[in-house]
Order: structure tokens, then C-alpha cells, then sequence
């Protein structure tokens, strides 16, 4: 028998059916025919139009035994929907409602998922896009009321910003499904990722007037080895579930450390999940069912990332819940302690040296951090007044913003100081470009970074030319490849 | 229906309530817009009064559109009530649920500010025309997506 897509049993006398399957490779079967006809494989799904009921029943007996990929659309008063079986009246059954549903019948059980995600997805988008194509429109009615319009602006600054995450979470998503995501591994500080992941959340539990509690376990490690980054997701997805889901009470994160590694546990006070989709909140789209969605609306995807995430973490993900009482959300992942690893670079001092630049943006910073110090920090508004006082003294580090004046003010700059007396020279951009290096090495850069930086980076760029007597061009590598940068991963 | 129609929009999403009591303010400066913000407050809102025209959304915390609409059917409130569903499910099996539950019309998100003034203009024109019949503009709405 040559492939079919369906037997049909119970040859369809309505036009309008029959209209329907024509489009497909059909072998049309009185329902006498059936037990002969159907053997398993020859055909993908079974279409069953109008049977009577005691038919029905028999031959659902008999795929019970089979297993085969069968599908009824039947013509009964039966409600509702689900995998196997789809029931309707005849009456309802409009032409396009049925051929998008044998559609959706004739896929494999990964084409279903992933359109399924995709369908949850582009619903997800639509409230936003809704929002924003809602408040463009009525800016047109109220737009000659400038207060009204930058309400209007503001919504669909939101909008786009929830666009923005969802689409982020597509594409974490399908990463971590097809197993591209590496983990972005850096020496960072726990305590300050979970203190920040508390802050954020203290602001969104306050305004909604839960109150908001936090443990730091005492014997929590301090600096570990991990991505920060991907940690502070996790913890922020929980945590602002808890949120959004709790209406009063509290939303609490503790942290429950142990040997190589750390929990962190999310307890909130709200609707809770009933038992039976307890296990089902981590998996996506696919398998959740509607009431499951409603309460954990939203992007839908956020709790099965998570799960991801903590597996390839290391770690296990769990939820506990009562319904109306609460849940609690507790997962693990392997964090190596980094044990006293202060970077060496803190402990170089600076005490006694004198750093100079020529109007730079972190001049407050250094200004703060010399008179801590106790190292002399001058920032000059001009090179003739720089060039003053290179006449008399040579500063340890000179510190140049590119941007003022590009290589060219920095060679005239640095011809100032007398060549056997050259300074160690550091140099930020925020318009890094290729070619960069190169120019530097010929000028005698030590240190170069481009911005986006944090003050820290440039810090311990700073100490680290002035002690290394090295000619090699240190930048952001370097300071990552020492484990040396304080600073988070930008997925932060 | 009245000159000052007393409408109920029923949505989780503050700001999209919000635009849609806009929209409806601007088609019809003196209608009264009543917010709710899940099924249950729609419910709780109908025992307390009568509305003429709903905007349900489906997926709503606490209990969604489709059980809110039918408790309110069973429960008799809808005898002079219009159910305009406003949602993002836009699968056939979400249309025919709404079908079953004789709402009036299925609009899917995202909608737009003509389409919302559109159907309110089509709802109050109709207004002699009895409940019993098809829904009305709910073909042109959904089987446009499919």
C-alpha cells in the first residue's frame, strides 16, 4: 500500500468534508473495512468522521493494543481537546478550523513542541505589541496633550522592553536546547551578586507592599568561581516570580551553602501550585497546561531556562508548594571556593605614587581612590600645563582618555616628559578600532581599555603596568586571564 | 442598549486595561468603563451590577475567560450582556471554546485602536438584535487568523 496520510472510516457525505481531505493521500473506508485495512505504519493518522458510538469504542479498543499515531476528529457532542483525541460538532467545523487542525495532527511530536513554543511565544509578544501599537495610535487622538504623550512614550518604552526580554529568552532558550551555551566562568564575588539580586528585588517586593527578607548563610563562601552572570538570571527569574505571584505576605531568599558549591532557596507566601503541575512548571510550553500558564504567565519559558541553566551548572532545581500558602523554589550549582584568592593586585600599593592624566572621565573615582590610597592623583585641563610641570617631576603612570585627541595628542603629550623618565602610560577609548594595539606598541602604551569599563578593571590595569616591567600591551585580556576583573559578567 | 452604555473590561495587564478604557473613552466620551483586573473580579463586579459590553481577556491569574464566561452564562447575566473575548490564544480549538460559549466576538491580540472602535460601533448598532442567533462578527474575527 503506498503511503497515506489517512484512512478515512466513515465515508463523509457532506461535500464540505469531503472538500477537506481532498488535499491529502486518503484511503476512504466504510467502517466495516477498518480491522483489515489498518495495519500499523501504513498510515499516520486515522481520521474518523462521524462514527456511531458502539464503532467508536472499538476501534479505540483496538489502538489501545497498537499504539499507532492515530488522531480522531469525530463528530460528537464530546468536549474539549487533547493529544490523541479531538472532538466536535460537525456544525462547528469550519473549513480552515479543520485543515489547521489535521495540520497540526500531521506533525511529529518535535515539530508539535517546537510550534508549540513558537505559538506561546508570538502570543507572549502580543500583549506589548498590542500596548505599543495601541499607544501609538491614541498619541494620533490625545496627541496634542504633551503630559498624554509621554505616558503613551513611556508604555511603549515598556513594551519594548518586555519584547526585548522575551526574545532574550527565545534565544536562551534554543541555545540551551540544542546545548550552544557555554558558561562564561570568572573568580566573582557571591556575596555581591546575591546582594544585588535583593536589592533589585526589594524595590519590585516593596511596591507591591510584601515585605522582603534575606539570609546570607554565615558560612556562604565569598569569592568563587562560577558565571556570575548566568547565576544572577536564575535567581532574578525566581525572585521575581515570587513577586509577581504573591499578593500578601513575603518573598524570601536565603542561601544554604555547602561543599563546592552553594542553594539558594526563593519562598514566597503566594497562590502556590497545585500538586499535579508541581513537576510540570520546569518543563516549556509544551507540556504545561493552561492553568499553568495563567499563573505563571509572562514569558512562559523563564522557570525551564532556569532548569537549564542549573543542569549545566551542575546543580538540581526543585519546587515545593501549597496551594494558597506559598512555594518555595530552591536550586543548587557547583561553585568552586575561591579560597583568599585577594588578587594580587590589590596589595600592590600605590602609596607614595603619582598618577596624572589629562581630563578623564574617571578623574572623581581617582580622586577618591588616591586620597584612600595615599598615592597623588592630578588630572591637568590642558597639555601646555601638564607639560609645565613634566619639566620638573615624571609622574608613574600617566593615564590618557583616547578620545581627547586620539594618538596624536598623546605622542605630543608624551614627548613632554624627558625620554629617559617616561612614564608608564595607560590609555581608554571609547571608540575602540582596529589597529588600536598596534599604535600603542609603537608609542609605548602599557595598558589599554576600551569602554565599557569599570572603575575596578582600570584600577587594577593601573597597578598592574606600574608593577609588571613588562613592554607587552596589557588590556581587558590580561586582567581576565589573571582572574583579576571584578566585574560581572555583562548578562548581568 | 442605554445612551451611556456601562462597559467592563477585564484584562491582568493594567496598561493594556488601561488603553482599551482609553480607546473606548474616545469612541464614547460618556460611556462608564469599569476595570477588572482577573475573572473573579468580573464576576464579583456582575453580581453587583449589570454591563452591556465585556472585554474578556482569557489568560488571567485566579481564574481565565473561558470559566469566568461560562460561570456568568450559567449564572444568568449575560441575557443583555455582549462578550467581546480579547486574547493572544489564536489556535481554532481557543475559537471554538469561545464559540461554545457564545461569545460574541473573538478579536486576537495584538489589537488596534480602529479595530476596537470598529466593533464597538458594530455592537451598538446591533442592539435590537436578539442574543440567540450566530455570532455575529466572530467568523470574519477569527477565520481572518486562522
Amino acid at each position: 500500500m503506498k503511503e497515506t496520510d489517512f484512512l478515512v472510516i466513515g465515508s463523509s457525505k457532506s461535500e464540505k468534508e469531503r472538500d477537506c481531505i481532498a488535499q491529502w493521500n486518503c484511503v476512504v473506508l466504510e467502517p466495516q473495512e477498518f480491522p483489515t485495512h489498518y495495519k500499523e505504519g501504513n498510515c499516520r493518522v486515522l481520521l474518523l468522521i462521524e462514527p456511531d458510538n458502539s464503532l467508536l469504542a472499538e476501534v479505540q479498543a483496538y489502538w489501545a493494543d497498537t499504539t499507532p499515531p492515530l488522531t480522531l476528529i469525530a463528530n460528537s457532542e464530546g468536549k474539549g481537546s487533547d493529544e490523541s483525541v479531538l472532538c466536535f460538532r460537525r456544525d462547528e467545523l469550519t473549513k480552515p478550523t479543520f485543515r489547521s487542525l489535521v495540520k497540526g495532527l500531521l506533525r511529529s511530536k518535535k515539530e508539535r513542541d517546537a510550534h508549540q513554543v513558537l505559538a506561546r511565544v508570538s502570543h507572549d509578544m502580543r500583549s506589548p505589541i498590542s500596548v505599543i501599537k495601541m499607544a501609538c495610535q491614541l498619541t494620533g487622538v490625545h496627541g496634542e496633550n504633551t503630559k498624554q504623550r509621554q505616558r503613551y512614550l513611556s508604555m511603549i518604552e515598556d513594551s519594548t522592553v518586555e519584547i526585548q526580554s522575551l526574545i532574550g529568552d527565545i534565544l536562551d532558550f534554543s541555545k540551551l536546547d540544542n546545548d550552544t551555551v557555554t558558561l562564561n566562568e570568572s573568580t566573582f564575588n557571591l556575596h555581591s551578586v546575591f546582594n544585588n539580586v535583593v536589592e533589585s528585588t526589594r524595590l519590585l517586593a516593596e511596591q507591591k507592599g510584601l515585605t522582603m527578607r534575606a539570609n546570607l548563610h554565615p558560612a556562604t563562601p565569598e569569592i568563587v568561581r562560577g558565571d556570575p552572570g548566568r547565576l544572577k538570571q536564575i535567581l532574578t527569574n525566581l525572585t521575581n516570580n515570587a513577586v509577581k505571584f504573591t499578593a500578601t505576605g513575603f518573598v524570601e531568599i536565603n542561601t544554604v551553602p555547602y561543599p563546592g558549591g552553594c542553594g539558594f532557596e526563593v519562598v514566597d507566601s503566594g497562590i502556590g501550585i497545585p500538586p499535579g503541575a508541581q513537576e510540570k512548571v520546569f518543563q516549556a510550553y509544551q507540556q504545561a497546561d493552561e492553568t499553568i500558564l495563567n499563573k505563571f504567565g509572562g514569558t512562559g519559558l523563564g522557570l525551564s531556562i532556569c532548569q537549564m541553566l542549573v543542569k549545566k551548572m551542575g546543580g538540581e532545581i526543585s519546587v515545593w508548594s501549597t496551594p494558597g500558602e506559598g512555594s518555595c523554589f530552591s536550586f543548587s550549582v557547583k561553585l568552586a571556593h575561591v579560597i583568599e584568592e585577594q588578587s594580587p593586585v590589590q596589595e600592590i600599593s600605590l602609596k607614595g605614587m603619582k598618577i596624572w592624566t589629562i581630563e578623564h572621565p574617571t578623574e572623581e573615582a581617582w580622586h577618591r581612590s588616591a586620597a584612600e590610597g595615599g598615592f597623588e592623583f592630578e588630572a591637568f585641563q590642558k597639555t601646555y600645563s601638564l607639560a609645565r610641570r613634566a619639566q620638573g617631576e615624571t609622574p608613574d603612570a600617566f593615564l590618557f582618555n583616547l578620545d581627547n585627541g586620539g594618538f596624536i595628542r598623546l605622542s605630543r603629550v608624551l614627548n613632554q616628559f624627558p625620554e629617559d623618565k617616561q612614564p608608564k602610560v595607560v590609555v581608554t577609548t571609547s571608540a575602540g578600532q582596529r589597529g588600536d594595539a598596534a599604535r600603542c606598541r609603537e608609542l609605548g602604551v602599557n595598558g589599554y581599555l576600551s569602554m565599557p569599563f569599570e572603575f575596578s578593571d582600570l584600577d587594577i590595569l593601573v597597578r598592574l603596568v606600574i608593577q609588571e616591567d613588562s613592554h607587552d600591551l596589557m588590556t581587558r585580556h590580561t586582567i581576565k586571564e589573571r582572574g583579576l576583573s571584578k566585574v560581572q559578567d555583562i548578562a548581568c | 442598549m442605554n445612551t451611556t452604555p456601562s462597559i467592563l473590561v477585564c484584562d491582568d495587564q493594567p496598561i493594556l486595561r488601561r488603553l482599551l478604557k482609553e480607546t473606548i473613552q474616545a469612541v464614547y466620551p460618556a460611556g462608564q468603563v469599569t476595570e477588572a483586573q482577573n475573572g473573579k473580579e468580573a464576576e464579583r463586579l456582575f453580581d453587583e451590577r449589570h454591563f452591556d459590553l465585556v472585554f474578556l481577556d482569557v489568560e488571567m491569574p485566579e481564574q481565565d475567560g473561558f470559566t469566568t464566561l461560562e460561570k456568568l452564562v450559567k449564572a444568568g447575566k449575560m441575557v443583555n450582556s455582549r462578550v467581546v473575548m480579547c486574547t493572544g490564544l489564536d489556535q481554532p480549538e481557543h475559537f471554538i471554546r469561545g464559540m461554545k460559549l457564545k461569545a460574541d466576538y473573538y478579536i486576537t491580540k495584538p489589537f488596534e485602536v480602529p479595530q476596537i472602535r470598529e466593533l464597538l460601533n458594530v455592537c451598538w448598532s446591533e442592539e435590537t438584535t436578539d442574543k440567540s442567533g450566530e455570532p455575529r462578527v466572530f467568523r470574519s474575527y477569527c477565520s481572518a487568523r486562522l
